[in-house]
């Protein structure tokens, strides 16, 4: 049985959702610049050591952040919201928030789907005049290669 | 609520909009004879500004009554009210449970064009409308300074007498926006987030974004408004038979800094033949997006 797809989030849906971090993660600092190690999920045929042997494969994956990428990083602490970090970003520098929030939110895309970040959006609230639905967590999979990125509680 | 909030003054093809400064443009067109401005604010949409080419002053009640039946099919149970003088413009509003519109048109002589006006009017909402329809201005003359400036994404340019808009393109960290006359163009570029990219070197920035071996820079280290300044003087690319035959344009770039701003300002000039023209001749300005206007 299929099941039912969940309704688009709202805008103010997606301005209230909050990045988490995926705890797995290894962060390592180069200067200016971040490195994220996200753990991949091994494929069914390199699931036994023979296999992993003459097949091997790399377990986790590099995501290299910049200068505005490490920002954005740094910023996503579990608390605050899409629309603050858009603002901060904006504030620090002297953008317009709908530029921060286009920016802030093409970047949470890319690392939602290379597996660094899950968006956790709330519910829908009373005045937002759309049908009530459940909060849902939006999983990231590794698009380049078809894997999928380990996040939180060791599976995706 | 209208008092508090910092706004921000769009001109665009002669029509002059006082909008909150919250609100961004989403949508935009540089066509004279037909195009539209959309405005949002970060959760919804807010006002759509849109224009169509119209020899004469339409049947405003005509044309209303045609936009009321249609209103009517989509929501029946709505209430309408008509004003013909609200601040200047012919007004509809619409009334329902869902959410109420208001519709205001104008004509827009010296233009030819028919210029409306759709704001959905949520709680609290309703002075900011008619804020914005009390302050817009539509220019007065076809092709006076009025009509010629140009003001949107934190860039104002007031090109020269004979030249017009012809695209914009607004992009994250870049806003360009292109004026013409004849054969000669002028882009403006703002290239916003310069604390992340720029390193105080003006010279070593534009040879970046020229490429181009044969220009010649100089470095204007002035101390009117824009700073320190480089130029550069080329030829713009083009096939080799067109720059022999001297079909090719002049090209001149000017780039400085706006540390106010946080922004570059790259501006390229192409002329053909002709007398030359200056930068100081357009009067261009980069607002930091965070000041507002008050």
């Amino acid at each position: 049985m299929d099941k039912p797809k969940a309704a688009k989030p709202t805008a103010a849906q997606m301005l209230a959702a909050v990045p988490q971090r995926n705890v797995r993660v290894e962060v390592e600092r180069h200067g200016h610049e971040l490195a994220l190690w996200v753990p991949v999920k091994q494929r069914w045929y390199n699931d036994n050591p023979l296999t992993r042997a003459l097949l091997p494969m790399k377990g986790r994956r590099r995501v290299i952040l910049d200068r505005l990428g490490r920002e954005v990083w740094e910023a996503c602490d579990g608390r605050r919201s899409l629309e603050a970090i858009a603002e901060l970003f904006a504030q620090k520098h002297r953008l317009r928030f709908h530029e921060a929030r286009l920016a802030v939110g093409q970047f949470l895309r890319d690392m939602t789907e290379r597996g660094c970040v899950v968006m956790v959006v709330p519910p829908v609230a009373e005045s937002d005049r759309r049908p009530p639905q459940a909060a849902m967590a939006v999983k990231g999979r590794d698009v380049r290669r078809g894997g999928r990125a380990l996040v939180a509680g060791g599976h995706a | 609520m209208l008092q508090t909030l910092a706004m921000q003054t769009i001109d665009w093809l002669g029509l002059r909009l006082r909008v909150p400064g919250e609100w961004a443009m989403v949508r935009h067109s540089a066509k004279v004879d037909r195009g539209r401005l959309a405005f949002v604010d970060r959760r919804r949409e807010r006002l759509l500004a849109y224009w169509s080419a119209c020899p004469g002053e339409p049947d405003w009640d005509r044309m209303f009554s045609d936009h009321e039946s249609l209103e009517r099919q989509a929501h029946p149970g709505a209430r309408f009210i008509r004003a013909s003088d609200w601040f200047g413009w012919q007004v509809l509003q619409r009334r329902c449970e869902d959410e109420d519109l208001l519709r205001a048109a104008r004509y827009d002589r010296p233009r030819n064009r028919v210029i409306e006006l759709v704001a959905p009017v949520h709680e609290g909402q309703r002075e900011v409308i008619d804020g914005v329809l009390a302050d817009t201005e539509l220019a007065a003359g076809a092709d006076d300074r009025a009509a010629r400036r140009f003001a949107a994404f934190d860039l104002r340019v007031t090109p020269p007498e004979g030249w017009a808009l012809r695209d914009v393109s607004a992009r994250v960290g870049e806003v360009a926006a292109t004026f013409d006359a004849g054969r000669d163009a002028l882009t403006v570029r703002r290239l916003g987030m310069a604390d992340v990219w720029f390193h105080g070197d003006v010279h070593k920035a534009l040879t970046q974004r020229l490429l181009d071996p044969r220009a010649r820079f100089s470095v204007d280290r002035g101390t009117g408004r824009r700073g320190t300044t480089c130029r550069s003087d080329s030829l713009e690319k083009g096939p080799r038979i067109k720059r022999f035959a001297g079909r090719l344009r002049r090209r001149t770039d000017w780039l400085w800094h706006v540390p106010a701003a946080n922004a570059v300002m790259h501006v390229t000039l192409l002329q053909g033949r002709g007398e030359p023209v200056e930068l100081d001749a357009f009067d261009i300005d980069c607002l930091d997006a965070l000041a507002g206007e008050a």
